[in-house]
């Protein structure tokens, strides 16, 4: 038998679940602002290419390039639009907005 | 074979972030969401082949694996080694791979491409619904209280007090108010299921709301479990919020929400104030205690200062307020009047 069902204990046991809750979501909280001080450009992009996402991608010469994310290297990302491909360098890029194609 | 979608809960613990990295490195599977909250992974409901899932997260629970996998997304748990009730929270939600969190994550990603999603089984959808409204009374228990009663004749229907401030059906009813939200939580909790048992008046279910007191304890994610829990055992699920804040998540999850609102000046302005601060889908508007003599006027100013077409109209009658004040089954006049309500109708806004 749980010992945290008995009568007595269980408001006891309801107060320690919410303190176990609200701790637990505290840690989720952190990990979740560390995971966005941590992100790079490029895991922006790598996120967009395993959801099969477009993007609009705004670079330092002023251009703007859109289309689905094919595939991300190490220092650079290839978008597809209309059957053509582009390549450009991450070290170029200054904006990532999502966008439909 | 196609690169399985996957998302993460994201966690505090080492596991995913390796995790993350791992599927980032290999490629091995498409890394489409690392969830903070329940609702990231509605947003992508039937997209998803597998989740992965720590039993540390406080939102994954027994209810929300059954759920996931109702949605046809497998379910991959990790558990803190020797953390038994995570363990056992795990295989009561029925993950269908359950692992210590200390496992390798490349064993982990080979394991998750392994797992088949199972079919998606159909969704019950239409059977939540919500009934509000502003503060001073306006009627909202007895309208939730009349309008499951009618739902109850035609579908195994449960009504759930959750008015925070005054939760009152069960002495409306004249019956013991238990089992009530907090013992179901616990249920629900420890067992992954609804209560086989409670109270039953008529054909009517009711779970009876929480002690005062106990509004602490009884968090918006436990609530959420609980009417998870209930989604299935009943077809027809009526809450009676009581007066509440306009982004309570029931108002968002539920199929149809209604306003209770008094058709006098002091009502239509506490009522504007609710429509105002409103952020979920627009309520049907149930206009209460309307002057039989003025209706017109009634509905004129419910248009002008809450923007919503009154879906029902509720005459000021001696019997209606009678009924109401002794334990007994609500005014048949009353269930009847709501019967528009029995289907979700959409709300308009001028």
């Amino acid at each position: 038998m749980d010992p945290l069902r008995h009568p007595d204990l269980i408001e006891i046991s309801r107060r320690l679940r919410l303190q176990l809750a609200q701790v637990l979501d505290a840690e989720q909280e952190a990990a979740a602002i560390t995971l966005r001080r941590r992100s790079t450009i490029r895991d922006r992009l790598l996120d967009a290419e395993d959801r099969g996402e477009a993007v609009r991608i705004a670079c330092v010469d002023g251009a703007t390039r859109t289309g689905r994310v094919g595939a991300v290297g190490v220092d650079h990302v290839i978008l597809e639009r209309d059957g053509a491909t582009s390549c450009v360098a991450i070290v170029h890029i200054i904006a990532v907005e999502d966008t439909a194609v | 074979m196609t690169r399985p979608r996957v998302a993460t809960i994201l966690s505090a613990r080492e596991w995913e972030s390796t995790f993350a990295d791992m599927a980032r490195a290999t490629s091995l599977v498409r890394l489409v969401a690392r969830a903070y909250q329940p609702s990231d992974l509605e947003r992508r409901a039937g997209e998803l082949d597998v989740i992965v899932a720590g039993a540390e997260t406080a939102w994954v629970t027994p209810t929300a694996i059954k759920n996931w996998r109702s949605r046809g997304a497998g379910v991959l748990g990790l558990y803190p080694p020797h953390d038994r009730p995570g363990r056992r929270l795990l295989t009561m939600g029925g993950a269908d791979e359950v692992l210590p969190d200390t496992t390798p994550p490349e064993r982990v990603l080979h394991i998750v491409r392994a797992i088949r999603p199972p079919v998606a089984a159909s969704i019950q959808s239409g059977s939540l619904t919500t009934v509000t409204g502003s503060r001073g009374a306006p009627g909202i228990s007895e309208v939730a209280l009349s309008l499951a009663w009618g739902l109850a004749e035609h579908h195994p229907t449960l009504l759930i007090d959750l008015d925070r401030q005054g939760p009152s059906l069960s002495v409306r009813l004249g019956v013991v108010p238990a089992p009530d939200v907090t013992h179901a939580a616990d249920e629900v909790m420890a067992s992954g299921l609804f209560p086989s048992e409670v109270c039953r008046i008529g054909s009517l279910s009711l779970l009876a709301g929480p002690p005062i007191r106990a509004a602490g304890p009884l968090t918006s994610a436990l609530i959420n479990e609980v009417v998870q829990a209930a989604e299935g055992s009943f077809e027809r699920i009526v809450v009676d919020l009581g007066v509440t804040d306009p982004d309570d998540p029931l108002l968002y999850r539920a199929a149809s929400r209604i306003l209770t609102c008094e058709a006098t000046p002091k009502g239509l302005v506490r009522a504007a104030a609710t429509v105002e601060a409103w952020a979920a889908p627009l309520p049907a508007l149930v206009l209460n205690r309307v002057p039989l003599h003025g209706r017109e006027d009634a509905v004129r100013a419910a248009r002008h200062w809450l923007g919503l077409e009154p879906s029902v109209l509720l005459p000021d009658l001696a019997a209606l307020h009678d009924d109401a004040r002794v334990a007994s089954a609500p005014c048949p006049e009353l269930v009847k009047l709501l019967e528009p309500l029995h289907q979700p109708a959409p709300a308009h806004l001028d």
